[in-house]
């Protein structure tokens, strides 16, 4: 069986190549994991002595323990990746020094939206908001509510009022504008500092974006019982039901069984098992940069620069229409404005959120072998993880909270020691294995090299396109 | 730049031109097959370990002196009725049974409370019941030791395996310390434990107190 030979190769691949980079750069890995630990835990005890004086700016230093802790996962994603040469995988005439993959703030902010996702989809969020509601009872007797930091923007429930459906929309609108405007500025004058403070400000944009629009995800069933078309959906359902009671099946039973099975059994099997460790392998993606998942694509597709094209053309368009506005000073303010807006709006689409979908896709079409195996090892750790966690609190005990309210951040910091490193370096070694996968394919099928004759550079494909419509081809573009 | 040959070598999968071969194809959709049993047991791994309870419990047997947090705690004895009386004489009787179980908690360091919120509760195979009467929480002052009776309506059909859970049970917790104490109830002799309790009423007092 080719099937069961390949899953075990790369079973054996990531376990085995995990394994020895995790151990060889175990010393700078810890010293890594330590210190965005503790930005972390030490943001979340400043957020805690803030909630007394302001909400919002315990939410802003709630927003930045999770930098700390990106900041963590992303300088030992690009180590290992370094380690192990994932971005030397790309052939020489492919290979791009694209400073802006390389820069920590500019990685900040294009995993921000996905880390926190993930983080949020998995309740991660939620857990940090109650390890707040915890310490703030402790300190204060609760200056969060019951419901916690998160609770004051939250649209879930059946009494939110309509005047927080604005407050949320003005918080979102109001942090995209300022976001905006302090990353123009640091564009323009190149002072680093900046770079940080945007990605604190993205930071708070994304999580107040991310739990709204969780919130209003988790009322879609509610608005969707009020439907016509379910009423229909109910005629169908009754009509099925008649059928299988006419040959001796109880219905209500029938159905009852299928939606426990789906809610229950199937549900919780694709998010635990696939879904989590899918879209953590796309962040890793993400963090070695549009240089590699764009080589991968072309790899994938057997023909070159199929997707660098894509992303070079819209950037280069967006500096075409720059220089141009700039060049003519003619057209009305309005005209500039409405520019500025659609710049600003598409250029963060393409900039941050498209490649995280690019990367999911790329991800995805590794080969079956590889995600099978990937999902084998992924969830191999994560039960061991559990078990670990199992096996620490039978070692603790059980403590009145006196008692936890000390040793909480510790228990929190062993816990996730031994595993959360090894993870890190799973997802670069999977990472590694997917762009090799790519590359082995495109060399039994011949499109490893671009072909004779075709363009070889992005730029020119691009700048033939806006040379055909007319337009004039900037001197300087990143893609 | 150079490519990386250091890389671990590996079979390349098939390339996608000859997955019209029927080899291809058939070793294709053996790869779709594995992959997805490979999704589904890694799922009902998760699944199955996310859960495992977090609770950690310590499970002791009726008159085994157990440290609970703090202080010391004992069930001394386990009574069976249908009917209580309190002090003030107000009776309650159930269609059920009443078990009455004896619990002694020492403080010898600080006071003690053993319940708090719902703390205390009794379990058997297939039913959790709660609490009730007047004593629904235990509290020794420090250097005290307090006694007293917490009752629990059960059904007589339902008692095999009891266990009586005891823990403080706070507004705010991680992993309260739990016990579990087993009442030697078990399925051969819940039958002689439901017949001793027909027509037999309890006498019920508050729990006392007395310095240690």
């Amino acid at each position: 069986m080719i099937a069961l030979a390949m899953l075990w190769t790369d079973i054996r691949i990531l376990l085995v190549d995990t394994t020895r980079i995790w151990w060889r750069l175990l010393p700078k890995i810890l010293t890594i994991y330590i210190l965005g630990w503790l930005g972390f835990e030490v943001c979340l005890k400043l957020a805690v002595i803030a909630g007394d004086l302001t909400f919002w700016l315990s939410l802003v230093i709630f927003a930045i323990a999770f930098v700390s802790k990106l900041t963590a996962l992303v300088l030992i994603l690009r180590m290992v990746g370094n380690a192990l040469g994932v971005r030397r995988l790309i052939p020489a005439e492919e290979y791009e020094d694209d400073d802006r993959d390389a820069g920590i703030t500019r990685l900040l902010a294009l995993t921000l939206l996905p880390f926190l996702g993930i983080y949020t989809a998995f309740g991660m969020i939620q857990s940090a908001s109650d390890q707040m509601i915890i310490e703030s009872v402790f300190r204060s007797g609760g200056a969060f509510g019951d419901q916690g930091i998160l609770g004051q923007f939250r649209l879930n429930g059946d009494d939110v009022p309509t005047s927080r459906y604005f407050l949320v929309v003005a918080i979102i609108v109001g942090t995209y504008i300022l976001r905006r405007g302090v990353d123009l500025l640091h564009e323009r004058t190149e002072f680093r500092p900046l770079g940080i403070v945007v990605a604190f400000i993205e930071a708070f944009f994304v999580l107040v974006t991310i739990t709204a629009g969780y919130d209003l995800l988790s009322r879609l069933p509610i608005w969707l019982k009020d439907r016509e078309f379910m009423a229909w959906l109910d005629a169908l359902k009754h009509g099925i039901g008649n059928l299988l009671a006419a040959i001796g099946l109880n219905p209500e039973a029938f159905f009852s069984a299928i939606g426990s099975f789906i809610s229950d059994q199937l549900w919780p099997v694709i998010t635990s098992g696939l879904s989590e460790p899918i879209f953590w392998l796309a962040i890793a993606a993400l963090v070695y940069g549009s240089s590699v998942i764009s080589v991968a694509e072309l790899w994938r597709r057997g023909k070159p620069l199929a997707s660098r094209v894509r992303l070079a053309r819209r950037a280069l368009e967006r500096a075409a229409r720059r220089e141009l506005a700039q060049a003519n000073e003619g057209p009305t303010v309005s005209g500039r404005v409405l520019a500025e807006v659609r710049e600003a709006f598409l250029g963060d689409i393409d900039d941050k959120y498209l490649p995280t979908l690019h990367s999911l896709r790329l991800i995805l079409r590794a080969g079956f072998a590889f995600l099978g195996a990937y999902v084998v090892v992924y969830s191999a750790q994560t039960v061991a993880d559990t078990l670990w966690n199992w096996a620490l609190n039978e070692t603790i005990g059980g403590h009145p909270m006196t008692v936890w309210m000390v040793i909480l951040p510790i228990q929190d910091f062993v816990s996730s020691l031994p595993f959360e490193p090894w993870r890190l370096c799973l997802l670069a070694v999977a990472l590694r294995r997917c762009l090799m996968i790519f590359r082995l394919r495109a060399q039994t099928s011949g499109t490893m090299h671009p072909q004779q004759g075709a363009m070889d550079a992005a730029r020119d494909v691009a700048a033939a396109d806006l040379a055909s419509r007319g337009r004039p081809v900037p001197e300087e573009v990143g893609v | 730049m150079t490519i990386d040959r250091s890389a671990p070598d590996a079979p390349p999968t098939p390339p996608a031109g000859t997955t019209g071969h029927p080899n291809g194809r058939v070793n294709r959709l053996a790869s779709v097959i594995i992959a997805l049993a490979c999704i589904v047991v890694a799922g009902i791994a998760v699944h199955v370990t996310d859960g495992i309870p977090g609770d950690v419990v310590r499970t002791v047997d009726v008159n085994h002196p157990t440290k609970l947090d703090d202080a010391i705690v004992t069930v001394t004895g386990v009574r069976a009725g249908q009917a209580m009386a309190n002090d003030s004489d107000d009776t309650f009787v159930s269609k059920g049974m009443i078990l009455a179980v004896k619990v002694r908690v020492e403080a010898p360091g600080q006071k003690y409370t053993l319940g708090g919120l719902s703390g205390i509760s009794l379990h058997t195979a297939d039913r959790t019941y709660s609490v009730f009467g007047p004593n629904t929480a235990i509290t020794a002052e420090a250097g005290f030791v307090s006694t007293g009776e917490v009752l629990f309506e059960v059904d007589p059909q339902h008692i095999a395996g009891a266990y009586v859970e005891l823990y403080n049970q706070e507004i705010i917790h991680v992993i309260p310390d739990k016990i579990h104490v087993r009442l030697g109830i078990t399925a051969d002799n819940a039958d002689r434990w439901a017949a001793s309790a027909r027509n037999r009423t309890l006498r019920i007092s508050r729990s006392e107190s007395e310095p240690l």
